[in-house]
């Protein structure tokens, strides 16, 4: 319990700064939605004057930005990238940082064993990707009830931040992983980062090129596509999926960790 | 002197690294093209009946995804973003090296003051952004050209690669101001992903609402691809904009180098 405690009072600057960036990553973004949804006719409007096969085509995927679910949904994207930078950078410093800080044998020599060490640090983690979820969950209904005038969307809005959240919960525990199975404690926010650009890059070239669509497993960015889950449908090869690899790199952690010579 | 080549040898390798993951990150864009191009002509020949405004509020692209040079700039964002943290994470890394390794009583000690110190970090980070522009715009144009087979215009290939070094010097200058302003860093890449995610989401952001004043917050906007394409030359207003908070940005991170606290061991 101590440990959780030390942990949130260290961590406590950086989820500020987050938290901070994101209520004001929403609240800008919001600000502009009356200009958006003023501007001209409805979408759904323009979409319904066009022939009928190319509605199916253009409706299935893009989203209207003047209702206030199209807009809003429009930035998700975002809150699952600053998002998961910020888990993945958490989950690989947690740990590693204690060899960094020259810190692992006065922690270590604790009359804890690592792995409630490690027990204390993942739930450190957890209760800090909680906090930035409520925040933005409460960040964006506040900022959204402020300029919407049509039915509530807080349900859409809840399902978005069950995806964010099991996103956070994976990268945290694939840098976590990675942290224990790299040796070099200064290695391993690197190779979380590059994992991260590459995962990234990853989705943003499945976007460009379709057929390449098998590659998505490989790519957290893939497995909750904003516009079905927002409806709240989720596909749970993806749901199962994002659970087993969370499961398997914290265990990873684990592992390493217990074994792990940690010099003085 | 000295300074200035032991961090460029000391980095040489992180840049070559870095280099390579651009380069390879363009390559598997590129193969895509010529399946993708098609895709896109047989789509432009829909949107092209579309409104403006129409266009915009689907999100649909400014770039024309079916020739090399649209299909490039595309791709370049994403190798522009890598650019960016690469140089933002340096040049943080470099200036506030010292303090993590727990060695700027050692450095600062020497008979070389503080201003030397500081120019000497920059003009290493400097070499190797450079360095790694040389490398990356040969090979880039090697690539585009093998996996495209088509001719384009060299000079367009060439301005829409360059504004990957300024944007570059930008990220460099914040990253040496970051460096002098944070009192402790621990790790230098959650700042660096951080920072320059920001900027990116704040130029999504103002792709999709298209506000001329958000385009001057972020060095994303400064440098507009499909105006490169359309115009053969960049926009004046942002290229000031872009040189003159460069070189204040830097100077500012200069002159708090020169007053700040060094923690000695």
């Amino acid at each position: 319990m101590n440990i959780v405690a030390r942990e949130m009072r260290a961590n406590l600057k950086s989820l500020t700064i987050w938290c901070g960036a994101m209520i004001l990553l929403i609240g800008m973004g919001m600000v502009q939605y009356p200009a958006v949804a003023g501007a001209g006719q409805g979408v759904a409007e323009l979409i319904g004057q066009l022939p009928e096969g190319m509605q199916g085509i253009l409706e299935l995927n893009r989203m209207d930005v003047t209702t206030i679910a199209g807009y809003y949904g429009a930035f998700a994207p975002y809150f699952l990238l600053l998002g998961g930078i910020y888990a993945s950078m958490l989950g690989a410093a947690i740990i590693a940082k204690e060899q960094l800080d020259k810190t692992a044998d006065f922690l270590f020599v604790k009359p804890v064993d690592r792995s409630r060490v490690i027990t204390a640090k993942l739930a450190a983690v957890l209760v800090n990707l909680v906090v930035f979820n409520l925040t933005t969950l409460l960040t964006s209904l506040f900022f959204v009830a402020r300029y919407n005038f049509g039915p509530s969307i807080s349900q859409q809005i809840g399902y978005l931040m069950m995806a964010l959240f099991l996103l956070q919960v994976m990268f945290a525990a694939i840098g976590v992983g990675t942290s224990g199975m790299i040796k070099n404690p200064h290695k391993a926010g690197p190779v979380a980062a590059t994992l991260f650009l590459a995962m990234f890059l990853l989705s943003a070239a499945i976007e460009l090129y379709p057929k390449i669509d098998f590659l998505q497993y490989l790519t957290p960015f893939r497995y909750f596509p904003i516009a079905p889950v927002m409806q709240g449908t989720f596909e749970p090869r993806f749901v199962v999926l994002a659970i087993v690899v969370s499961v398997v790199f914290a265990a990873l952690a684990y592992g390493a960790f217990q074994k792990r010579d940690l010099l003085a | 002197m000295n300074i200035c080549r032991r961090e460029i040898q000391m980095n040489l390798p992180a840049m070559l690294y870095w280099t390579v993951g651009m380069v390879l990150g363009l390559l598997f864009f590129m193969l895509m093209f010529p399946a993708t191009s098609q895709n896109a002509a047989v789509l432009n020949q829909i949107t092209g009946q579309f409104s403006p405004e129409l266009i915009r509020a689907l999100g649909l692209q400014a770039l024309d995804l079916s020739t090399v040079l649209g299909y490039y700039s595309y791709v370049f964002i994403y190798i522009l973003l890598v650019g960016a943290i690469y140089a933002l994470k340096s040049s943080l890394s470099s200036l506030s090296e010292e303090i993590r390794a727990r060695t700027a009583d050692f450095l600062l000690s020497k008979p070389v003051g503080r201003p030397v110190i500081a120019a000497a970090k920059a003009a290493s980070v400097s070499t190797l952004i450079l360095l790694q522009n040389i490398i990356y715009i040969p090979l880039a144009f090697i690539i585009t050209r093998l996996t495209s087979g088509q001719d384009f215009n060299i000079q367009v290939f060439l301005l829409i690669n360059l504004t990957m070094l300024l944007v570059q010097l930008f990220f460099l200058a914040l990253g040496l101001l970051l460096a002098v302003i944070i009192k402790r860093i621990r790790n230098v890449l959650p700042i660096a992903l951080g920072t320059v995610f920001a900027f990116w989401v704040v130029q999504m952001l103002n792709q999709t609402l298209a506000d001329s004043a958000l385009a001057y917050l972020t060095p994303f906007a400064w440098f507009d691809l499909a105006g490169i394409i359309a115009s053969g030359g960049y926009q004046a207003k942002y290229l000031f904009t872009n040189m003159i908070l460069v070189i204040a940005v830097a100077t500012l991170a200069g002159f708090i180098y020169q007053r700040r606290d060094m923690p000695a061991v």
